[in-house]
């Protein structure tokens, strides 16, 4: 039996509805970004440029913020799978005594509010001599990254099968094989949601950066929120495109196994 | 190797555990505790020297309260707009389980990944009264001048801010309470509308429980983030009343050390208000949590 042309439609209402919301403030900073004079009440710019895109894109302040993002979001990344792994491991098993307490501590961040939990480690960075280092910044971030990393790898252990690795113990493989040609290829996707995850979150970060990084770190981000008292739109739309990009990339790599491998 | 999961925790156990629980943890702990000391007027930790003033200087100060309710209100606004639209998502998805939903999600997921500023520039860019959808409205010759738009952004009502936090939060709801739940709630759904009970009781004695243990504290983070976060307040918000969070970074940022401890009194403040939230919330779905897996199959025949 064919289904009518209408309930075909229909059935794309609910998707549409949602790239709508999410992809038209995107795109409209996409357009701000491209256009010189777009000027009240044009729906859409007269012409295209890349004038402005390769401006700010090719300006040593941009490219300087650019490279310190990605230096502390890949460190944060690197730190937090590597602690979250081991760790991962043990809450996965099936009678984990005390799994509610450390659920609780890693928890912890997520209901402290964002701005007194960004002044408080300010703060203990500050007597540690850690405050304005990439050292600072990173351990700051590991804070609202690895609890994201510990719940996709914990779900990811949940259902991996421990019985494939005891077959290759069986077989004589040690160790670091066990864990080379079983576990990480058998965890690949999980993993690569983690990193993406963990990334994406560190790269995110705005107060938590300008705090811990006494504004000597600098990042994307912290250029977006100067440039929106300036209020030239291309250059907003420009920064804010690369402060959104690498979230986008990274989620659409890794977007398929989210929807199965993140848990709270 | 050994096949069977041990019971008891090894000491390298819990030393792969505090690798993670010590930066997590240990810092917000520390962080905690450095709050609450320099706002009792201690810059080390020493409680015999207990000073309540930056307290009584924060809540009479004017405009403390006007500060306060707003924050409050976008927080409590924000949330409950967010938990209905993820919980009737979550239910239509879960109840249809085809690939629009799945879709959906993905799609959705894109949002959760764009950084909270960036997010807040875009509805900017789109709802101010020289934004998109203002154009579109003067170029379909309904208005003439951007001051005849309606106030969406930076509004004495918060209404941006509400926005930002709905339409970042609910995919965040949905991420965190269905995937773990979906196949399982699937089938008790499907046997609760066999026995005959209505959409409405499915949702209420069947969805609501099934994804209450990941949804309730997704939600509590959920007003946490509403009552404590700068970025979407300092873009979408107004100067007159700002919410506590962006009031107590400025203090924090001030040279004046008497503002930096006011700045951890509002951070104290905003915990509280969180605890108490929280602790609410938990009490108003208690017996979700309680009753959850007896009501599943109990209430099914009778809820219809």
């Amino acid at each position: 039996m064919s289904v009518p042309q209408s309930a075909r439609h229909g059935r794309l209402v609910t998707p549409l509805a949602a790239v709508l919301v999410v992809a038209t403030p995107i795109a409209i900073l996409a357009l701000a970004a491209l256009s010189t004079r777009w000027f009240f009440p044009d729906p859409f710019p007269d012409s295209l440029t890349t004038e402005h895109l390769s401006k700010i894109l090719g300006s040593s302040t941009t490219r300087a913020s650019i490279a310190t993002g990605l230096l502390v979001s890949a460190t944060v990344t690197a730190i937090a799978l590597l602690v979250s792994w081991p760790a991962s491991r043990v809450l996965a098993r099936p009678h984990m005594p005390g799994r509610a307490v450390i659920i609780v501590l890693l928890f912890l961040p997520s209901v402290l509010p964002a701005v007194g939990l960004a002044m408080g480690i300010d703060i203990v960075l500050l007597r540690l001599d850690l405050a304005g280092t990439y050292i600072g910044v990173v351990i700051a971030h590991l804070v609202p990254t690895i609890p994201y990393a510990v719940a996709v790898l914990t779900a990811g252990f949940v259902r991996h099968d421990r019985r494939l690795e005891a077959q290759a113990a069986v077989l004589g493989a040690n160790d670091w094989q066990r864990l080379r040609l079983v576990t990480l290829p058998a965890l690949r996707g999980t993993l690569l949601v983690a990193a993406a995850l963990t990334f994406v979150v560190s790269w995110s970060q705005y107060l938590l950066t300008v705090l811990s990084g006494s504004g000597r770190v600098v990042t994307i981000t912290m250029l977006l929120f100067s440039a929106l008292s300036g209020g030239n739109p291309s250059t907003i739309g420009v920064l804010a495109l690369v402060a959104a990009s690498p979230a986008t990339i990274l989620l659409a790599l890794a977007g398929r196994q989210t929807t199965e491998s993140i848990a709270p | 190797m050994k096949l069977a999961a041990p019971t008891r925790l090894s000491r390298a156990d819990l030393l792969r555990l505090s690798l993670v629980v010590v930066p997590v943890g240990g810092l917000s702990l520390a962080a905690l505790v450095d709050a609450l000391a320099t706002s009792l007027g201690a810059d080390e930790v020493r409680w015999s020297t207990i000073d309540l003033s930056a307290y009584s200087d924060v809540v009479t100060r004017s405009g403390f309260w006007e500060s306060y309710w707003f924050s409050l209100w976008i927080a409590i606004a924000g949330t409950t707009i967010a938990a209905i639209g993820a919980a009737l998502l979550g239910f239509a998805w879960t109840r249809r389980a085809d690939r629009r939903g799945r879709l959906t999600l993905s799609i959705l997921q894109f949002n959760l990944g764009v950084p909270h500023l960036v997010w807040a520039v875009a509805l900017v860019a789109v709802l101010s009264p020289s934004g998109w959808i203002a154009r579109l409205t003067a170029w379909a010759g309904l208005i003439d001048r951007p001051n005849q738009f309606p106030l969406l952004v930076n509004d004495r009502l918060g209404l941006g801010v509400i926005l930002h936090l709905v339409t970042k939060e609910v995919p965040f709801l949905l991420l965190a309470s269905l995937p773990l739940n979906g196949p399982r709630l699937r089938t008790s759904l499907g046997q609760a509308a066999t026995l005959g009970a209505s959409p409405r009781s499915q949702l209420r004695h069947v969805y609501l429980p099934g994804v209450a243990p990941a949804f309730v504290p997704a939600l509590i983070a959920v007003f946490a983030y509403a009552l404590g976060a700068y970025e979407p307040a300092a873009v979408l918000g107004v100067q007159q009343p700002r919410t506590l969070a962006v009031v107590a970074v400025e203090w924090f940022r001030d040279p004046d050390l008497r503002l930096r401890d006011q700045a951890f009194a509002l951070a104290t403040i905003l915990l509280a208000t969180i605890a108490v939230a929280g602790a609410a919330l938990l009490l108003v779905t208690r017996h979700w949590w309680t009753h959850g897996s007896q009501r599943h199959v109990r209430v099914a025949p009778v809820g219809a």
